[in-house]
């Protein structure tokens, strides 16, 4: 009886360690502290919480002193590790000048055939290319050549293009650290899949979709009265000949000028572009396996060394590169899932998610399908300075849905090992990208604070950009093309390419034709209705078509591929739905 | 069944890339035909190396 009750409290005080920093009140947090300190303490709550439990269940004490190692057993070195490895070699990169070649590189770009247009698309993306263990590493390195080409520098872009390039740019990397190979959030689910590298397409694709769908969004919610009023950010010259510049010859001076400004922007020394060709090499080598069985952290290991040696680094330098920010994160979020384990509340949250898939009103539900679309957003509808601290308390629970193994005996067997692999990939990219539009301590407000607009004026057009199209891509890029036993049949490419195109145009178009032109005229308070409603009607029919998607890839029947025919699909659909409008709904009230 | 996904999934990245980068050229107010190409070779290569690496 004691163990139920404090089941059911420490339940309570993970809900409010969770929620309770993201309430405001007066425009202040509810709860100052960082996450990382309120979930420890929680944790330690939960620990004598369930002391207390033994004791007057007739428990003895060396039960109760052994709570302590079982908490700390839970706190997994292998990502901890492996993000350490890769903090260190974007330390010995940006002490050596790497990153300042990388700029180069990037700024070289604009006189090739991509143009300025092709090199802003390239920045938008980068982040994910080079997938760090903390999307906030390259955030900085990109961060002086949006700044140097943007308004308030040599105005090769103009204000609007920035506040879409730093949106765009915030949400990929934010969630770069989902498919990281190098100690990213995916390899806690690679390891419960226990395969290394499953996850890693899947959420690629959903990223970079998502990074479009996120773009397109804020350039046509953004409004003049916005750009006005909401976006500080001053800007500037229009261009270089306005300036006075009357000829040809003016303008053609004027232009040698502002390239002049950004090349002395932009240097690199020698040693910088060979560090860079070093972390590639070991980056792609970890990637392929050219180095045999070398563990990657290893890998990163001896690149840094080597980095060092070339460019005589310091180990102060190089441990500079550290960002103690996700470390403390996922140890904090280890620790409170470990609480969580001790007080038996895996078990009962599984159960509570058991629950919501069989709860009817009148007859309808949410319904496993409804429950699987709601709960993959979950992470972005309580966005968290860091995706990790949720993702290692909830990932046990995802898992618990699946197949019971060795080391999961009470999973409810709700999903299969297919299945489960899909819901992981869907949930870990939403986890890593949830810190992007997070309005305590984002990657979002890193882009905020550089456009000056008010804290959480960018966080929309994210979520949007995250539940519409890297959720629901991861999922079905899982489904039909790599968990697929057989691709190349018809049916399933006319599904796979049918659902991906019908996304992107009933995205595409609801965002384009939601949205009206009366916005882009200086508004007044009944056009700020206006653009709330057709906000929220983007953001529930964006997220049933997202959860249609996920339930699909979840449950169209092909026994080859080890997809089972469970029930009509229609039904499954409806309910993905729902759970989608609802995932949507709650995105925009939390 | 991995490996002969993988011809797909490179279609697959290409046509996302170029449509995505495509998407963002025309966010960013590059609406010519030229922007949107240079957009969605951007994507494109964007695409690769996102396999690549």
């Amino acid at each position: 009886m004691a163990h139920e009750i404090v089941g059911i409290l420490s339940l309570l005080v993970f809900v409010f360690t969770v929620l309770g920093p993201l309430i405001m009140v007066g425009g202040r947090r509810l709860i100052p502290l960082p996450l990382q300190t309120l979930l420890i303490a929680g944790a330690l709550v939960n620990i004598v919480l369930t002391a207390l439990a033994i004791w007057l269940d007739g428990g003895s004490l060396s039960e109760m002193l052994s709570l302590g190692s079982a908490v700390g057993s839970n706190v997994i070195l292998l990502p901890i590790m492996a993000m350490a490895g890769g903090f260190l070699v974007a330390g010995a990169l940006e002490g050596s000048g790497g990153f300042a070649a990388l700029r180069v590189v990037i700024n070289k770009m604009r006189g090739t055939p991509l143009g300025m247009a092709g090199t802003l698309v390239f920045i938008a993306q980068f982040a994910t290319i080079f997938a760090m263990p903390c999307g906030r590493i390259q955030a900085a390195a990109l961060l002086p050549v949006i700044i140097t080409l943007g308004p308030e520098g040599v105005r090769l872009i103009t204000k609007k293009q920035m506040v879409v390039l730093v949106t765009a740019l915030a949400v990929n990397a934010a969630a770069s650290c989902g498919p990281s190979q190098i100690g990213g959030i995916g390899q806690i689910g690679e390891g419960f899949l226990q395969q290394l590298g499953l996850l890693t397409s899947a959420q690629e694709f959903g990223i970079m979709i998502g990074t479009a769908f996120t773009a397109l969004f804020i350039s046509l919610f953004v409004t003049k009265f916005d750009m006005e009023e909401k976006i500080r950010l001053t800007e500037g010259r229009q261009h270089a000949v306005s300036l006075g510049a009357a000829s040809s010859t003016d303008s053609a001076v004027a232009h040698a000028h502002d390239e002049e400004v950004i090349a002395r922007k932009f240097k690199a020394p020698l040693v910088g572009y060979i560090s860079l060709v070093i972390f590639l090499v070991a980056l792609i080598g970890a990637v392929f396996g050219l180095f045999g069985k070398t563990p990657i952290t290893t890998t990163l290991l001896v690149a840094t060394v080597v980095i060092m040696l070339i460019a005589r680094l310091s180990i102060r330098q190089v441990i500079a590169g550290i960002i103690l920010h996700p470390i403390t994160a996922l140890v904090a979020g280890f620790m409170m899932a470990g609480s969580l384990a001790v007080s038996g509340r895996f078990k009962a949250l599984s159960e509570v998610l058991v629950w919501m898939s069989e709860f009817k009103i009148a007859g309808i539900g949410l319904g496993v399908a409804g429950m699987i679309a709601l709960f993959v957003q979950l992470e972005t509808i309580m966005p968290m300075p860091c995706g990790r601290i949720l993702a290692a308390a909830l990932l046990p629970i995802v898992v618990a849905m699946g197949p019971a193994t060795g080391w999961m005996p009470n999973a409810s067997g709700l999903l299969t090992y297919n299945q489960l692999a899909i819901v992981l990939a869907a949930f870990i990219v939403n986890a890593a990208a949830s810190c992007g539009p997070s309005p305590i301590g984002g990657i979002g407000t890193i882009s905020e604070g550089m456009v000056r607009s008010d804290i959480g004026y960018l966080r929309n057009a994210q979520s949007y950009g995250i539940m519409a199209a890297m959720t629901p891509l991861a999922a079905l890029v899982m489904r039909f093309l790599v968990l697929t036993h057989n691709p190349f049949r018809l049916e399933n490419l006319l599904i796979f390419f049918g659902l991906l195109f019908g996304l992107f145009i009933f995205n595409l178009g609801m965002v384009r034709f939601i949205n009206p032109a009366s916005f882009k005229k200086r508004r007044t308070p009944t056009q700020e209705k206006e653009k709330n409603l057709a906000t929220w009607i983007t953001f529930l029919l964006g997220g049933a078509f997202a959860g249609m998607v996920i339930t699909f890839s979840l449950f169209w029947p092909d026994q080859a591929s080890g997809f089972a025919n469970t029930g009509p699909i229609l039904g499954y659909l409806l309910q993905g739905a729902v759970g989608g409008a609802i995932a949507g709904a709650l995105l925009l009230m939390t | 069944m991995l490996e002969s996904s993988a011809f797909l999934t490179w279609v697959a990245f290409i046509l996302g890339g170029a449509f995505s980068g495509a998407v963002i050229a025309y966010a960013m107010d590059f609406r010519t035909r030229k922007g949107l190409m240079q957009g969605a070779l951007g994507g494109i290569i964007a695409a690769i190396l996102y396999l690549i690496t």
